[in-house]
């Protein structure tokens, strides 16, 4: 027994010691940073340095211009600024023209031909003045998006926003889609009503620049002291001509009291209620704003239990500040005293109030007319001018107009503080990762206050401006909700953070991600949604309308509407040989506009088109087996195109009667060469044997996406070449940031992100994927080799991030710049509003040839569409020929491309193929200049049988170097035996040529 | 008195077996033309090349001489497909046995709940996309970043797409997806069990749980255990995880299922599918009886 106590006292005297030797080497461990500490105090002093000077670097944001000049006098003089004070424009010849219907006039054109003016003027009084421009846009050139100008007083902008301040368009319904003079819309087949197109009213309008976020209730202000000053209008994007500019206080709105005074109160008013419907109006300031349709609500009118009726206007798309719909008071109303109601539903935000202005023909009558509430709920419900209690009547006669607009409401401070708060936070996330970087080590211990002078203080500072923030929309919309929580909680860690900032480091990505959610509130509060039904006319004595239906009403509906599908015909009612059936993979809301284009085109050509919304990828395929495929097949990627062309199932458009190429040149659609080669089968070994299968209608290719506020702290310029690249990477790494080229996407496991980078490195070196025969792969060359390398050594040698959700990571500023296809421009245009003016597009860097120049080849993949088999069997192959032709050409394609933006905003831009629909699309003017700098570059590879293989082969090759430790070279040259194997085995099954060794 | 008209026997019996037969014949239509046809279509078009938009042209037993001897990644899809079967699937299956035997414990209530939770993922398919977040390869991916943060790794690792890791990450998620129907038939069966015999058994002189278990719980469950084996065969054999991507890097979780996509949907070879698809079959019917006479030792 002794032995054994022994024993166990050994061991566990060992095991100590053990413990111990263990812990000293991990306590004494060099942490790394003492030698870096030196350098990293002095980028930071830097970084402290510039950040004084205000969040962006030279110029205000119109946050701290407003903060500075809030305060400061109205001054009641107006000042007009006509022809007569102009001073300059780019070309004096072009700016001057005649005023479009004001005889005698002339007005300043800003457009193309004259991209600025400057006029002089002077003040008397200092203040603040407001910009009011009166103007007329121009039809010839319109794109239908908002006109947009950069402002310069003296001769710089005085804030950021000021470089893009817009001016809206009027938009009505097209009168061609309206029946039964203008008061019901056009009904399809099945008599559901089809919604009319959106076309613009070109007259005269007045305006001033509104911020488009919601932040602020009144226009943009400039501030002017006594003196003579210049203001100068720079064109961004589309055409104007400016009459008059009248620099203006903003004026107070009258009381009530003083309202009313105007008007004969003795004019009273008798009778029922009139509603005047909301979905036909006057006018509208943006495309968007068009008819819905609630089929679930019986009270909603007018309404019908089985076709469906546009009944209401607005919704999701009503919702930026300063988005109007004018409706004009019938005929039926008397002249004199009304309430006015509204029976609208906000269904959109939870928690949170929509607010409206009403204006009366154009003017805002009183105080109390500015922000009309319209709280969330699910229900309609109708709302008054003033409580019903106690409504604030409006002297309305005929003629007149009624406008709501939306517009930033009694929550507009509390997002500019959160737009600063985002700021500011951001900043010292930045401060914080120079030091720890992005992975800290949750042992160490940064002494993050110490590095970072008063830490401690801004958090607290955050922390209870955040709670403010919270007290304040709960006081206003008198509940809490998930916004009112995420801001909370967000404070409540920074609290943490303040006071121990060792939570800092061990919960650094939280950090970050409570700075995206607050950011995202940007998004919910700047909105204001709201869906209208009807305006009610209460005359005195009249009960206002509770907008409800009854409940057997409801009960009837409800049951007329359940039977009612069972016998209504979804089906498209025309039939006849002539017919030919159209299949496109696309979502709803394009559905609607691709099929009112071919409402188009079966009015111009009188070939009736069946369309219908199938999948074009295996369904297509089956069908085709089946005999049940269509005759034409649209937005099929270029993949199946080939795929189907081999197998004989679609109709070679380069041979007679077709010649494809000549056809659309004839159309003035000019596409490139890159484009059409996706959509070419080549049957034997020469261009002769080639067929073109496919019409490219899309096509993207990538670009540099950065933002410019990092990149000028780090005084970085985006990369030209791949040198500078490298160069680049060195000092982003050295901050510990890193470059957006996704590798491994979580999306897309088995396909590498960055194959089009290798395609780009290959294109360079002036190789290409196959040899000119088309029978083997090009990858055992030098060139394939280098380019292959170099890509692999991005991940492996350089440490580029193999993984990197580039569009979360370029809004918090860790990946600060990266290689994307351009459609992450509307990514980041419509979900990233805290980066408005922070980020740009640049060419891709390029590789330096022997002349000196630099190559710039990108892989620019497109989609297109195809005429099948079937329509030859079938007869119909000339009108389906004419269809297709017609759809691909730059005219319907920019047509489609502008009404897409129309109907569903910035997020839906339309990336076409031909050179004139593509310069149509909303670009300013600068984004249009470097996309087309990188378009001259682009290029693509051939199809070919067996190439699902090539891409396969590569991300193997590519991952076997990565993951696997082969040699980057012998994975390309191991994996490039399987290509060609299998193309090989291809070109036997389908009887092509095999190669010669 | 004469008496009553009665039917011959051979006609009584086949009045009754015609009235078995109406009523069996909605299931066996459906049956028959969604299973037995398709299944005799593959056999037929296994002998064929058939790319699907062209009319299929002969070819004999080509098909099977290239999927048997000539294709390596059949070979690699064979091996993956027998790895996750071994593994996942008697594991899969003793593991819903287990678990629905402590569940029986349980009170009604806690049981329905329970129950309730270990179904639900092989319930709604799409659940599986969970799994894609938690191992995604970005260094904030869910997995990735605890341990970074804990120090264990200094590099995001990429889970699904590198070859050393996706098939244990595989093996766990079907794992976690195999609570299906077998486990439901043995909850349900443990509940039905006669409580007579265990009473029996006690006054017999059982010794602990595990005798019960073997003596008393298995030869009444016979039938629950062979429908649970039933599913858990078929259920291995078909395994295709598409969160590793269709094709996985070097083919890494690549499985005949997969294989048979991959060649039907990718490289438009139904013939070769086909053919790979009646092996499967072979294969899955020799695993079945397999199984069966296993369970007929265990349980008799």
């Amino acid at each position: 027994m002794k032995h054994g106590q022994f024993l166990k006292k050994l061991v566990s005297v060992l095991a100590v010691i053990a413990l111990f030797l263990v812990m000293v080497p991990v306590g004494l461990a060099d942490n790394g940073e003492a030698d870096t500490d030196a350098a990293v105090t002095d980028a930071l002093a830097q970084d402290g340095q510039s950040e004084t000077e205000g969040t962006a670097s030279k110029v205000d944001t119109y946050l701290s211009y407003y903060n500075v000049h809030a305060d400061a006098a109205r001054p009641g003089d107006v000042i007009t600024l006509g022809v007569e004070q102009v001073t300059g424009s780019q070309k004096t010849e072009a700016a001057l023209v005649a005023a479009p219907e004001r005889e005698g006039e002339t007005a300043v054109f800003l457009g193309n031909a004259n991209l600025w003016t400057e006029w002089q003027f002077e003040v008397t009084t200092p203040g603040v003045y407001n910009m009011m421009v009166e103007y007329y846009p121009v039809k010839e050139t319109s794109t239908g998006r908002d006109i947009t100008l950069e402002v310069a007083v003296d001769g710089k902008t005085p804030f950021v926003e000021a470089a893009t301040l817009t001016l809206p368009r009027l938009w009505k319904d097209d009168p061609e889609g309206l029946i039964n003079n203008g008061t019901e819309f056009k009904k399809d087949q099945t008599n559901n009503d089809l919604r009319p197109g959106q076309i613009e009213i070109i007259e005269w309008q007045r305006n001033s620049f509104l911020d488009p976020l919601g932040m602020y209730q009144e226009p943009y202000f400039f501030y002017l002291e006594a003196g003579v000053h210049t203001v100068r209008f720079n064109s961004v994007r589309e055409e104007m001509i400016v009459r008059t500019i009248e620099l203006s206080a903003p004026a107070a709105l009258p009381t009530y009291e003083e309202y009313a005074s105007q008007f004969d109160s003795a004019k009273t008013t008798s009778g029922e209620v009139i509603t005047l419907e909301a979905e036909i109006p006057f006018s509208k300031t943006s495309s968007t704003l068009y008819a819905l349709s609630d089929h679930q609500d019986s009270g909603t009118t007018p309404n019908h239990p089985v076709n469906m009726l546009l009944n209401t206007i607005g919704g999701a798309n009503w919702t930026s500040n300063g988005q109007e719909i004018t409706w004009m008071v019938p005929q039926t109303v008397q002249e004199g005293w009304y309430t006015l109601a509204f029976r609208a539903r906000q269904q959109e935000n939870q928690g949170m109030i929509s607010y409206r202005a009403l204006k009366i023909n154009g003017e805002i009558p009183f105080k109390e007319a500015y922000n009309l509430e319209f709280p969330y709920d699910t229900d309609w419900e109708v709302r008054t001018v003033g409580t019903t209690e106690n409504p604030l009547k409006l002297y309305v006669k005929p003629g007149d107009t009624i406008t709501l607009a939306a517009t930033a409401g009694a929550l507009c401070d509390v997002l500019r503080t959160i737009q600063q708060t985002v700021l500011d936070l951001n900043q010292i996330y930045r401060e914080i990762i120079v030091i720890t970087g992005t992975a800290p080590d949750i042992y160490q211990d940064y002494y993050l206050e110490d590095e970072i002078p008063g830490l401690k203080e801004r958090f607290l500072e955050q922390q209870a401006i955040l709670k403010e923030i919270a007290d304040k929309i709960i006081a206003v919309t008198g509940e809490t909700g998930s916004q009112t929580s995420t801001i909370l909680k967000a404070a409540d860690k920074i609290g943490i953070y303040a006071t121990k900032s060792y939570e800092i480091t061990a919960n650094l990505s939280e950090f970050k991600s409570n700075i995206e959610s607050l950011s995202s509130l940007l998004l919910t509060f700047g909105g204001q949604p709201l869906e209208l039904d009807c305006l009610y006319f209460i005359p005195d004595g009249a009960k206002v309308p509770t907008g409800r239906a009854t409940f057997f009403g409801s009960l009837s509906f409800e049951v007329r509407k359940f039977f009612g599908s069972f016998f209504n015909d979804y089906q498209d009612g025309t039939g006849g040989d002539e017919t030919i059936v159209v299949w496109v993979t696309t979502g709803r809301d394009q559905l609607q506009v691709v099929n009112s284009l071919i409402t188009n085109f079966t009015a111009e050509t009188g070939i009736p088109v069946r369309l219908a919304l199938v999948d074009t990828g295996d369904t297509l395929i089956q069908a085709t087996m089946a005999g049940k495929g269509p005759d034409v097949a649209l937005m099929v990627a270029a993949s199946y195109a080939i795929n189907l062309s081999m197998r004989g199932a679609l109709v070679d458009l380069s041979k007679a009667p077709y010649n494809i190429k000549d056809t659309m040149a004839a159309k003035g659609t000019t596409i490139d060469e890159s484009a059409w080669r996706q959509y070419i089968y080549r049957k034997g070994m020469t261009v002769a044997d080639e067929g073109i299968y496919g019409i490219p209608e899309t096509q993207t290719w990538p670009m540099l996406f950065y933002r410019t506020d990092i990149l000028e702290e780090l005084d970085l310029t985006p990369p030209d070449t791949w040198e500078d690249f490298y160069e680049m990477l060195r000092t982003l790494q050295g901050r510990n940031m890193n470059f957006g080229m996704t590798e491994t996407s979580s999306a897309l496991p088995g396909v590498s992100g960055s194959i089009d980078v290798f395609q780009s490195l290959l294109f360079q070196r002036g190789s290409n994927y196959y040899n000119d025969t088309l029978t083997k792969t090009l990858f055992d060359t030098p060139e394939a080799y280098d380019a292959f390398e170099q890509w692999a050594q991005f991940y492996s040698k350089y440490g580029v991030a193999r993984s990197v959700d580039f569009y979360n990571r370029l809004r918090t500023g860790d990946v600060p710049i990266g290689i994307s296809t351009y459609a992450t421009y509307n990514q980041l245009m419509a979900a990233a509003p805290e980066l408005r003016g922070l980020w740009k597009m640049a060419v891709t860097p390029g590789t330096v040839q022997e002349d000196g120049t630099i190559d710039r080849s990108v892989a620019a993949p497109s989609n297109g569409c195809m005429m099948l088999q079937a329509a030859e069997k079938r007869g119909v192959a000339e009108n389906a020929y004419k269809f297709l032709t017609w759809w691909a050409s730059a005219a319907t394609q920019t047509e489609y491309g502008q009404q897409l933006e129309a109907t569903m905003g910035v997020a839906a831009r339309y990336a076409p193929a031909s050179l004139e629909a593509f310069e149509q699309m909303g670009w300013t003017i600068e984004e249009k200049e470097v996309l087309l700098a990188q378009r001259q570059y682009i290029n693509h590879v051939y199809s070919i049988p067996g190439d699902y293989m090539v891409s396969r082969s590569l991300t193997n090759a590519v991952r076997s170097a990565l993951d696997g430790d082969t040699e980057p070279r012998r994975a390309l040259s191991q994996y490039n035996r399987d290509i060609n194997a299998e193309i090989t085995r291809k070109r036997k099954e389908f009887g092509l040529p095999a190669a010669e060794n | 008195m004469k008496p009553a008209k009665t039917l011959s026997m051979r006609t009584q019996a086949r009045r009754s077996y015609l009235s078995h037969y109406a009523m069996m014949s909605p299931f066996l239509l459906a049956f028959l033309t969604f299973t037995i046809l398709p299944i005799l279509a593959a056999i037929l078009l296994s002998f064929t090349d058939f790319n699907m938009l062209q009319l299929p042209s002969f070819v004999g037993m080509d098909n099977y001489i290239r999927l048997l001897f000539e294709d390596d990644v059949y070979m690699i899809a064979l091996k993956n497909t027998l790895i996750l079967a071994l593994v996942t699937g008697p594991i899969g299956y003793i593991l819903s046995f287990v678990i629905a035997w402590l569940i029986n414990e349980l009170g009604y209530r806690l049981r329905v709940l329970f129950t309730f939770f270990m179904y639900t993922p092989a319930l709604c398919g799409g659940a599986v996309t969970i799994w894609a977040y938690i191992f995604s390869s970005d260094s904030q991916g869910f997995l990735n970043d605890i341990l970074l943060k804990l120090g264990i790794i200094s590099d995001p690792i990429s889970w699904l797409t590198n070859p050393q890791y996706n098939l244990v990450i595989v093996m766990i998620i079907t794992i976690w997806g195999s609570f299906g129907t077998g486990f439901l038939s043995f909850v349900s069966g443990l509940q039905s069990l006669d409580r007579t015999y265990f009473e029996a058994a006690a006054i017999d002189g059982l010794r602990n749980r595990w005798q019960e278990l073997y003596y008393v719980t298995f030869p009444q469950m016979k039938e629950f255990l062979l429908f649970g084996a039933v599913q858990s065969v078929s259920s291995a054999f078909s395994i295709a995880p598409t969160i590793t991507g269709n094709p996985s890097t070097n083919y890494s979780t690549h499985t005949l299922v997969l294989h048979i996509s991959d060649h039907a949907q990718i490289r438009y070879e139904m013939g070769y599918a086909s053919a790979a698809a009646v092996v499967l079959f072979i294969l899955m019917m020799a695993a079945w009886i397999g199984t069966k006479k296993l369970l007929s030792k265990v349980s008799a």
